[in-house]
C-alpha cells in the first residue's frame, strides 16, 4: 500500500475527511479499499471537451464540438497574470454581476486541477434550442 | 510537443470536403529566426525595464508564449451543421 493511500485511510479513521472524500481521493490515485485498483479515467484528465448540439432530430443549428488539452488551459492561466489590474477589476465586477465571485489574482493550476476533478459530466440544456455538454476525457 | 501540422477541413461545392495540411513546422522556424533576431533587443528592453522595476514581465513572455504554442497540440475545434462543419485540428 502506498503512503498516500495510508495517509488517506488514516485520516478517514480519525475522521477528518469523509467516506465521500476519501473515496474520491483513492480513485484519484488509482485505488480503493474495498475493491481491487481500477485505474480511473478521471485520475488524469488529458482534454477538455465542450460540445453543443441543437436540441431535436430536426434542428439544424450548427454545433460546435471543440477539445482542449489540459496542459493548454494551465498554460493558459499563466496569462492572467498579464491583464492589467484596472481589467482585472473590470472584469472581477462584470463576473459579480453574474453572480460568480472569482479572484483573478489567486487563481492556480490547483484550482483548475480541483475543477476538473469535480466535473463529471455537466450537461446545460439553454434556452431550449441547444444542448452543452462539458467533460473531461 | 509542438504541433507539425494543422488539419483543416471545410466543406465543398462538390460532395467531398477539402482537407489541407498546413506546414505549422515552418512557421515555427520563421518565427524562430525572427526570435534570435529580436534576442539582442528584447534583452536590452527586459534589462531597461528590470532597471524601471517591471522587467519580470518582459522577461516571462516569451517563455509563456513558447509554452502555449507548445502545448497546442490535440487542439480540435469542429464548428458547423451537420452538413456543413468546418475542422481544424492541430496534430
Amino acid at each position: 500500500m502506498s503512503n498516500e493511500k495510508k495517509r488517506i485511510l488514516e485520516m478517514l479513521s480519525k475522521k477528518k475527511i469523509t467516506i465521500d472524500e476519501a473515496e474520491r481521493l483513492l480513485t484519484a490515485l488509482g485505488g480503493s479499499p474495498g475493491a481491487g485498483t481500477e485505474p480511473s479515467g478521471k485520475a488524469h484528465p488529458k482534454y477538455l471537451r465542450v460540445q453543443v448540439e441543437p436540441v431535436g432530430p430536426q434542428s439544424e443549428g450548427d454545433r460546435v464540438n471543440i477539445r482542449v488539452p489540459m496542459n493548454l488551459i494551465r498554460a493558459g492561466l499563466k496569462w492572467v497574470s498579464f491583464i492589467p489590474k484596472e481589467v482585472q477589476g473590470k472584469m472581477k465586477t462584470a463576473f459579480i454581476e453574474k453572480g460568480i465571485d472569482v479572484d483573478f489574482n489567486k487563481l492556480k493550476a490547483e484550482d483548475l486541477e480541483e475543477l476538473v476533478r469535480n466535473l463529471n459530466d455537466l450537461q446545460v440544456e439553454v434556452d431550449g434550442r441547444d444542448k452543452v455538454r462539458i467533460f473531461c476525457e | 510537443m509542438i504541433p507539425m501540422w494543422m488539419k483543416l477541413r471545410f466543406p465543398s461545392k462538390e460532395k467531398r470536403p477539402v482537407i489541407l495540411y498546413v506546414p505549422l513546422f515552418l512557421v515555427w522556424i520563421l518565427l524562430l529566426v525572427l526570435f534570435v533576431l529580436i534576442l539582442p533587443i528584447w534583452l536590452i528592453a527586459s534589462a531597461i525595464a528590470c532597471a524601471l522595476g517591471f522587467g519580470r514581465t518582459g522577461l516571462a513572455l516569451i517563455p509563456l508564449i513558447v509554452s502555449t504554442l507548445w502545448h497546442l497540440k490535440g487542439l480540435e475545434v469542429d464548428v458547423g451543421s451537420r452538413d456543413r462543419m468546418i475542422t481544424m485540428k492541430w496534430l
